[in-house]
């Protein structure tokens, strides 16, 4: 039971970061690296923050900010001085790994005994559960902390898909989406594009930077090398999700990449747990998402192969 | 400020598109709904993996009054009671509050057994456990309305308490002594390879010695020997009827066990060594006694079994529906003392796997239990490997055997920061004893996720960096483990020793590991107080490593210093290749360094921060508190001297150094 909670909160505080990649990726048609950065930036502000005692909604907040503002720097290198939008990425990504060491003061800040959201949910479900240690559910025992961690991923996952949603339904929001499909149209419309992709860009790493800060005060330390190779499985889990949704439409695509990230966690817990040889493990994360992905497909057949049968 | 503006007016209120009206919830839900149900799968798979780490939801309603009550009092019946309080308190029932125990030992006389029992049918006793064969078949005689659970028992078909395993008194269950015959007509061949008549008494007045007397009888056959028996009728004729069994012409003496001959078994053994046969039986106490070899059922582990039983039984079950179960465990017992006075030359695999050894080379007694290792890495380099091979040997080394004493079993995230907290929760759910973590992110991530599970690191430079305590003493109560710290002190002393005039030495470090970073600092005080300089390049990546060993070089260093880190030690030959150009030794605190050029190497061996590692591990599963166990340092230091190396670049290395080099490559 640990295990499937553990990779469920893993999923959704991860969900943010597939959130983010999406709006780059997927919306804007971006390839933005910066992510590999950001998530570590977010994570180094927070961790930092907390550790000289502020508040972790504050320190959390600050680490969308400090994504927000790695994002706006990759917009800005792209529409600025015209480089290259995955050069534009991969330097901020790259200064970002200086920018963290600094934040830091070193590699690696432990938040063992900080006051982190952890701490809070658990202060929380004491409040609402008094007395108790854990919660039983079906016969498994899962502890407090983790369950209240669980439904705080959770709730943040909703809180900000939905602020997403309704935001990408806004004017301004419309019209980022169109900048994204048609920049050429927009710019007809009098639309600053460039203005979108900026704000876009940091909306997408603010989400990421977001992610980081949980991520670290959920696993209990923030690492200069928490990105790296973080921005293929986040877009393996949006592919994932689009696959599972089956649609383009804004709404679905954020529920799917919530979805795609909380089962990719769960499979690679799964192949954890199934007890493989530890060197195969990239491996049979691949065919996972290999899975994942013709798996609609397959559906998709097996439906027409029915309807044809049911026609005749 | 006017484009702020006009932006802020963009944003504007929003007007819906013809796109974005809500679509009815059925489509929505239609949509989502094969990644909720592949999501539930998932989850399924998961938690049915699990499966045996359900607590159930009924737990008793009521305290349960339970009545212990034993024949006699020795070793085997104290093991048993053992392993039965064990059990319970195994199985997550708190004592006091669910359950308590009333304890009454009849001290071998059975009209004493009587009346506790008939005072348990009036007083309020909501169960009955049992341990000895007497004390079973009394209870069951007695009482008909309480559950009854046994262990140390026979298997109750042998005086009609049941029929089968399945079929039997409705309210009574538990766990039977199987007599391992198999694996102890096994052992026997396995020592006396050439003995063919097997020789045990039996009491004919006693109902389970007839009944295990046939059962070996047929066994023994079935393995194409022969089992002499003869009866005897008290504990007093043992001695004579010893002597006569060994005169009928027998290879060896296996006695199985029954009431008679475990009061007189000093006699048997005396019997035995006068003539000099070998003597087995099937009880530890026995081999304690002077027999040569028991082989017995581990009874702490059937009593623990037997109480997990009647968990189930205050959690609802009826005892009628739970099956009769044999006792599985195996243990073995040698007494080399007795060997060695006979002149028996057992085989050494045997007496290695044995669970007991009486006698010389006293083996500490083997764990408790068999302890579920769980080893969490971070990434694939060589150091961790050599630990991993350091830690299997220091297990070796205790005296313990993978699979007997301890599962351990390897995970590593391949450098995936991410999935490390995920297998922790996978170590964990898995049942782990023990995590033993490499690396610092893997030691704080083990920290965050294990719970109050003992933890041992290594391939650590400072725990207290990490976060896992105050000081090396003063620290978190489950983690413990060995500091990978390099020699800092003694490769600057060695430095100094070869290279009087030195005055800067150089270093690559990576910013980004925060054990590159650490020994940097320890290396530049090490080498500030015998008064040199210690000048430091950063290299981030692999492809760094070439330009950053040149720009060093161009630094007029006298030597290059290289201290330890995983990029360093990856990209070495570059370094090696920029020296050799500037003709600069280099000195290193890595092994294998020393066969890739460096000149002289004095290193902390990760293989024996393996081993202490392994060492810490078995302290804590002999029952030491990780708390108690201060973070230690790794002390071993092995001196490499390269000649070939060191000639390059005109280097001359000392006498001194040479004497006290561990190995000298390339003479």
């Amino acid at each position: 039971m640990t295990l499937l909670v553990g990779a469920i909160t893993m999923g959704l505080i991860l969900s943010l970061l597939a959130i983010g990649v999406l709006i780059s990726f997927r919306i804007f048609s971006f390839p933005d690296i910066t992510a590999e950065g950001s998530i570590t930036f977010g994570a180094a502000i927070a961790a930092i923050l907390l550790v000289h005692g502020f508040n972790p909604w504050f320190a959390s907040g600050a680490g969308f900010a400090g994504g927000f503002l790695a994002g706006i720097t990759t917009g800005v290198l792209h529409t600025r001085f015209k480089i290259n939008g995955l050069l534009a990425g991969i330097l901020v990504m790259t200064a970002l790994y200086s920018v963290n060491l600094r934040v830091m003061g070193k590699s690696n800040v432990p938040l063992l005994t900080e006051t982190t959201m952890a701490t809070y949910c658990e202060k929380v479900g004491q409040a609402l559960l008094p007395g108790g240690i854990g919660i039983m559910i079906a016969g498994w025992e899962i502890s407090i902390r983790d369950a209240f961690v669980l439904l705080f991923a959770f709730l943040v996952a909703l809180f900000m898909g939905g602020i997403l949603f309704l935001f990408m339904r806004t004017n301004l929001g419309t019209a980022m989406r169109a900048t994204g499909d048609n920049p050429q149209m927009m710019k007809a419309l009098g639309v600053n594009v460039n203005h979108m992709i900026v704000l876009g860009l940091g909306i997408s790493n603010g989400f990421i930077g977001l992610s980081g800060a949980l991520l670290a005060q959920y696993q209990g330390f923030a690492d200069v090398q928490m990105g790296i190779g973080i921005v293929v499985l986040a877009l393996a889990s949006v592919i994932i999700g689009e696959a599972l949704v089956g649609s383009h439409r804004l709404g679905y695509t954020i529920a799917g990449a919530v979805m795609g990230s909380v089962l990719f966690r769960l499979l690679v817990a799964i192949a954890l747990r199934w007890g493989l040889n530890p060197n195969d493990l990239k491996l049979i994360t691949a065919i996972f998402v290999f899975i994942a992905l013709i798996l609609p497909q397959l559906l998709g057949k097996l439906k027409k192969h029915a309807g044809s049968t049911k026609s005749i | 400020m006017r484009r702020l503006q006009s932006l802020i007016d963009f944003i504007g209120k929003g007007n819906y598109t013809r796109d974005t009206i809500t679509p009815p919830m059925w489509s929505v839900i239609k949509r989502l709904l094969l990644g909720l149900i592949l999501i539930t799968i998932a989850s399924s798979v998961l938690l049915l993996s699990d499966l045996h780490h359900r607590k159930s939801s009924s737990e008793p309603t009521k305290k349960w009054r339970i009545l212990l009550t034993l024949l006699v009092e020795a070793p085997p019946m104290e093991e048993a009671h053992q392993g039965m309080m064990e059990g319970l308190r195994q199985s997550g029932l708190v004592e006091g509050q669910d359950f308590e125990v009333v304890v009454r030992n009849a001290q071998g006389d059975m009209p004493t057994l009587n009346s506790i029992l008939d005072t348990a049918a009036v007083e309020k006793t909501d169960m009955i456990f049992t341990i000895t064969t007497p004390a079973l078949q009394t209870a069951v005689n007695k009482i008909k309305n309480k559950p009854i659970v046994f262990s140390l028992a026979v298997n109750p078909s042998s005086w009609g308490g049941s029929k089968n395993d399945q079929d039997h008194t409705p309210n009574m269950t538990g766990v039977y002594v199987s007599s391992p015959f198999q694996k102890m007509i096994d052992v026997i061949r396995e020592c006396f390879p050439k003995a063919r008549r097997i020789g045990t008494l039996f009491s004919p007045g006693e109902a389970n010695s007839v009944y295990v007397k046939d059962l070996f009888t047929t066994l023994v056959q079935k393995n194409g020997l022969e089992l002499v028996v003869l009866p005897v009728n008290s504990s007093v004729e043992i001695s004579e009827a010893a002597a006569s069994l060994i005169g009928r012409g027998i290879d060896v003496f296996c006695q199985i066990g029954d009431n008679a001959s475990s009061a007189g078994f000093p006699s048997i053994v005396l019997a035995a060594r006068k003539s000099k046969i070998p003597l087995f039986c099937f009880s530890t106490f026995q081999a304690r006694q002077g027999a040569l070899i028991s082989v017995s059922n581990d009874h702490f582990d059937s009593g623990r079994e037997a109480a997990l039983l009647a968990v189930r039984i205050m959690r609802g079950e009826s005892p009628a529906s739970i099956p009769l179960q044999p006792a599985r465990t195996v243990t073995i017992a040698v007494n080399t003392k007795v060997a060695k006075e006979n002149g028996y030359t057992l085989p050494d695999a045997l007496v290695n796997s044995a669970d007991e050894i009486i006698g010389e080379k006293v083996k500490e007694r083997s764990l408790s239990k068999k302890w579920n290792i769980q080893l969490v890495e971070y990434s694939n380099i060589l150091d961790v490997e050599d630990s991993e091979k350091g830690i299997r040997d220091g297990f070796k080394k205790a005296g313990l055997m993978e699979g007997r004493d301890y599962t351990l079993k390897v995970r590593n995230a391949q450098g995936d920061m991410v999935t490390l907290s995920t297998m922790i929760d996978s170590a964990v759910s898995e049942g782990a004893d023990l995590l033993m973590t490499m690396s610092t992110p893997t030691l704080q991530a083990a920290i965050k996720r294990a719970g109050k599970r003992p933890i041992v690191f290594t391939l650590v430079a400072s725990a207290v960096a990490a976060g896992a305590g105050k000081s090396n003493e003063d620290h978190l109560p489950n983690v413990t483990g060995v500091l990978t710290t390099s020699a800092y002190e003694e490769l600057v002393a060695v430095i100094r020793e070869s290279m009087p005039h030195a005055k800067r030495i150089g270093t690559l470090f990576v910013p980004s590991e925060i054990n590159s970073v650490y020994n940097m600092e320890q290396t530049a005080k090490a080498a500030s107080k015998s008064g040199m300089q210690l000048i430091t390049v950063p290299a981030n990546t692999s492809g760094d490593v070439s330009d950053a060993s040149l720009s060093l070089m161009s630094q007029r260093i006298d030597a290059v210093c290289q201290i330890a880190g995983n990029l360093t030690a990856f990209a070495f030959p570059s370094l090696v290749q920029a020296s050799q150009r500037s003709r600069l030794p280099i000195f290193a605190f890595q092994t294998n360094q020393a066969y890739e050029g460096a000149s002289i190497v004095v290193a902390r061996d990760y293989y024996d921060g393996g081993l202490d590692a392994a060492e810490i591990a078995t302290r804590i599963m002999r029952g030491e508190s990780p708390a108690k166990i201060p973070f230690q340092p790794l002390r071993t230091t092995r001196l490499l001297v390269n000649q070939k190396a060191a000639a390059q670049c005109g280097l001359k290395i000392p006498e001194t150094i040479l004497k006290r080099a561990e190995k000298i490559i390339g003479e």
